[in-house]
């Protein structure tokens, strides 16, 4: 534990509680982060406000971003977590009520990997991480420490 | 730029009317110097008869005063009568005189003359002889008439006939001389009347010909002013025309004088500054010298006006009106009332905006449908799911059963919410008009049903090269639809078969037909409204937003769409685009 991490950005405390019972349930075993809104994300991300002195050599193996946030909104924390070059690659997955929303659009015109539909179902959520190339998240056993 | 044409080339033409007024002058004067001529001749062939006449008197005389000096010599020689002797010198003096004067009188006249000079030495021999004869019956000698005496005589006669036939022949070739010279200014002056009357007859229907062009040139001019005049007055727009100098009124048209609400009396050599505000004289005035200064046309779309009636506001063109010297003469301005059309405009502009902003109502309104609607709902969905799988136990099948009630009616009501939504999306954004390969879409369409449900056979029949110009994303939802709704009615047909064509001899019409359940064509109307539906949920699963989408896409493409059915007999639902 401790190594790997996976952010999770998302201000609805039942589509929070319904995010991470899906992740247990699929054997994610990372750590998972949750912040409620995009400025505490961005904070969170480059150790400031709340969070400074973090180790910002410490990023997440993905961030599961909900697009509609108080504050700074999802697609304003993608285009942040673009433009910095110490986050640019980062995955992102963006989670979505719904697929025609428009936002998701403009979420991938902003480099996001891919998306969710919540509430995070198995079927969905594995095609994501299949897309972001992240199916060692699904494994039972954490990655053996062989660095 | 407009340039007046107020000059007119007549050179040539007055160049040969001073050509002709020369030559009809010279006619005369040539007439005039003719007659002149003949006239003077005439004149002077009646003085040689006149001298001839002198002549032949004179002669006359001197035979007179000779036969008179013959006569008193004689009356003493034959019959001693002396009385009358005595005035034989006077009369030879006489004699001589006359003489001298018919010498003087023939002097032009040499053959004359010489008869003259014979005729005086003749006379001078016979005084001579008679005056011999005097001495010698004075002496008492015998006198008589002698051979000598006669011959003399016969000679004087002959000499003095002589010289009165030449004279007389003079006289008659001087008068046939007169006559034919009379004769000549005759007909010199009947040909100078004629010319000059038939000068004068020309002249006289030159001039007509040329009062009547000028006259009918003039009218066809006036007929042509009150056409224009007819044109400018009539034209619905002020029209008015402004002198370059002081920029006041030359002209206006009855559009213009009711605009403004003045009489052209009132208005005419009157400027702006009489009629208008201050600034808006200015304004006006302004624009006129940058139009004349300028020498082409300036556009005003809007300009405030105030008028006798109210503000009003004018679109106006201002034009230079330039001579042919290039000056700037006139400006001409042409002013359309644009205040109805401002005010339709505004109130256009007005409803835009507030249906502009219904429509982003309407989006911030779906928006949060969207997103806030549907929390609950995920909540209701996603719970429902954890208490299935993480209390399983504790439930027995009665309450797993109300559990997927509560979730399917969860996911239900978030697909409704959906179609809603796309619905309300479909009639915002642009359309695009590309050709759209349409039987492709149709198959694709079965294709996607087929993937969903590889439990059902379903015989799907498309048409092959169908196309239309039309948005291809949309055109696929309307085959998703539409082979959705055949292949979903269909499901409890033992043979299920969809077809999609072109309507025999109507190539723009497509269709898409099945073998399904169909309907009571009654309500076929109702089939295209939102969440309208002819069977129940129990029957057929469904949101009633489909057929509405379809509907809004078929519209919005300019196109109709339409179904027919009949209960048990399978559906069919026509579309143009």
């Amino acid at each position: 534990m401790g190594d790997k991490i996976l952010l999770l950005v998302e201000d609805d405390p039942n589509d929070e509680a319904l995010a991470l019972r899906a992740l247990r349930r699929h054997n994610v075993k990372s750590e998972i982060i949750v912040v409620r809104d995009g400025a505490e994300a961005l904070d969170w991300l480059f150790a400031r406000g709340s969070h400074a002195g973090r180790d910002t050599s410490l990023l997440p193996q993905a961030v599961l971003l909900d697009l509609k946030l108080p504050k700074v909104d999802g697609l304003e924390v993608l285009r942040t977590i673009r433009a910095d070059p110490r986050t640019r690659r980062l995955p992102v997955v963006l989670l979505t009520s719904s697929k025609q929303d428009q936002d998701l659009i403009a979420g991938y015109d902003l480099g996001a990997n891919s998306y969710v539909r919540k509430p995070v179902d198995f079927a969905h959520f594995a095609d994501a991480v299949g897309q972001v190339g992240l199916y060692w998240l699904l494994v039972n056993e954490v990655v053996p420490a062989g660095r | 730029m407009v340039g007046l044409g107020w000059g007119r080339g007549g050179g040539a033409m007055r160049q040969r009317e001073n050509l002709g007024l020369w030559i009809a002058l010279a006619i005369l004067g040539i007439v005039a110097a003719l007659a002149y001529r003949s006239i003077d001749a005439t004149v002077g062939m009646l003085t040689w008869v006149e001298h001839t006449h002198d002549v032949l008197r004179q002669a006359d005389e001197v035979n007179a005063s000779y036969a008179r000096a013959v006569a008193v010599r004689r009356e003493y020689i034959f019959a001693g009568d002396e009385a009358q002797l005595g005035e034989a010198p006077a009369l030879d003096t006489r004699t001589a005189q006359a003489i001298a004067a018919l010498r003087s009188a023939v002097a032009d006249n040499a053959a004359q003359g010489a008869r003259v000079e014979a005729f005086a030495e003749l006379v001078r021999q016979r005084v001579e002889a008679l005056d011999d004869a005097v001495r010698t019956r004075r002496a008492g000698g015998a006198v008589a008439e002698t051979a000598e005496t006669l011959a003399l005589t016969n000679r004087i006669r002959v000499v003095r006939e002589e010289f009165s036939r030449e004279e007389q022949r003079l006289l008659a070739e001087r008068e046939a001389r007169t006559v034919a010279d009379l004769r000549t200014t005759k007909a010199t002056s009947v040909v100078g009347t004629a010319a000059s009357f038939g000068l004068l007859l020309f002249a006289f229907g030159r001039l007509r010909s040329e009062v009547g062009l000028r006259r009918r040139s003039e009218t066809a001019l006036r007929a042509s002013e009150r056409f224009l005049d007819s044109i400018v007055e009539n034209i619905p727009d002020m029209i008015f025309v402004k002198g370059a100098d002081e920029l006041r009124f030359e002209r206006i048209n009855r559009a213009g004088e009711q605009l403004l609400g003045l009489g052209r009396k009132d208005l005419l050599r009157k400027n702006d500054f009489d009629f208008f505000p201050a600034d808006q004289a200015e304004f006006f005035q302004s624009r006129d010298r940058q139009t004349l200064a300028g020498r082409a046309v300036v556009d005003i779309p809007e300009e405030p006006i105030d008028t006798k009636g109210g503000p009003r506001w004018l679109h106006t063109k201002k034009v230079p009106i330039i001579d042919e010297q290039g000056v700037p003469r006139y400006l001409l301005g042409i002013s359309e009332d644009i205040t109805e059309t401002r005010q339709v405009a505004a109130a256009l502009k007005a409803a835009k905006d507030a249906a502009e902003a219904a429509n982003q109502g309407l989006e911030a309104f779906s928006y949060s449908v969207a997103h806030d609607l549907r929390a609950p709902l995920r909540a209701i969905d996603g719970f429902g799911q954890a208490l299935e799988e993480d209390c399983a136990g504790q439930i027995d099948e009665v309450g797993r059963s109300h559990l997927r009630r509560i979730r399917g009616a969860a996911q239900q009501m978030a697909q409704l919410i959906d179609g809603l939504l796309s619905l309300s999306r479909l009639s915002q954004g642009d359309l695009r008009r590309d050709p759209v390969d349409l039987t492709r879409i149709a198959n694709e369409a079965a294709a996607r049903l087929r993937e969903a449900h590889p439990d059902r056979k379903v015989e799907v029949v498309v048409e092959d090269g169908l196309s239309a110009q039309g948005d291809a994303p949309l055109l696929a939802v309307v085959f998703d639809n539409l082979l959705g709704n055949a292949w979903k009615f269909t499901t409890k047909r033992d043979r299920p078969r969809i077809e999609v064509g072109r309507r025999a001899g109507d190539p723009a019409t497509i269709y898409v037909r099945d073998n399904g359940v169909g309907f009571e064509q009654a309500y076929a109307h109702k089939l295209f409204g939102a969440f309208q539906r002819l069977h129940g949920s129990h029957e057929f699963e469904g949101t009633g937003i489909g057929l509405a989408t379809v509907d809004r896409i078929v519209k919005r493409h300019g196109g109709r769409i339409w179904a027919e059915g009949e209960v048990g007999r399978g559906a069919t639902f026509y579309f143009t685009l």
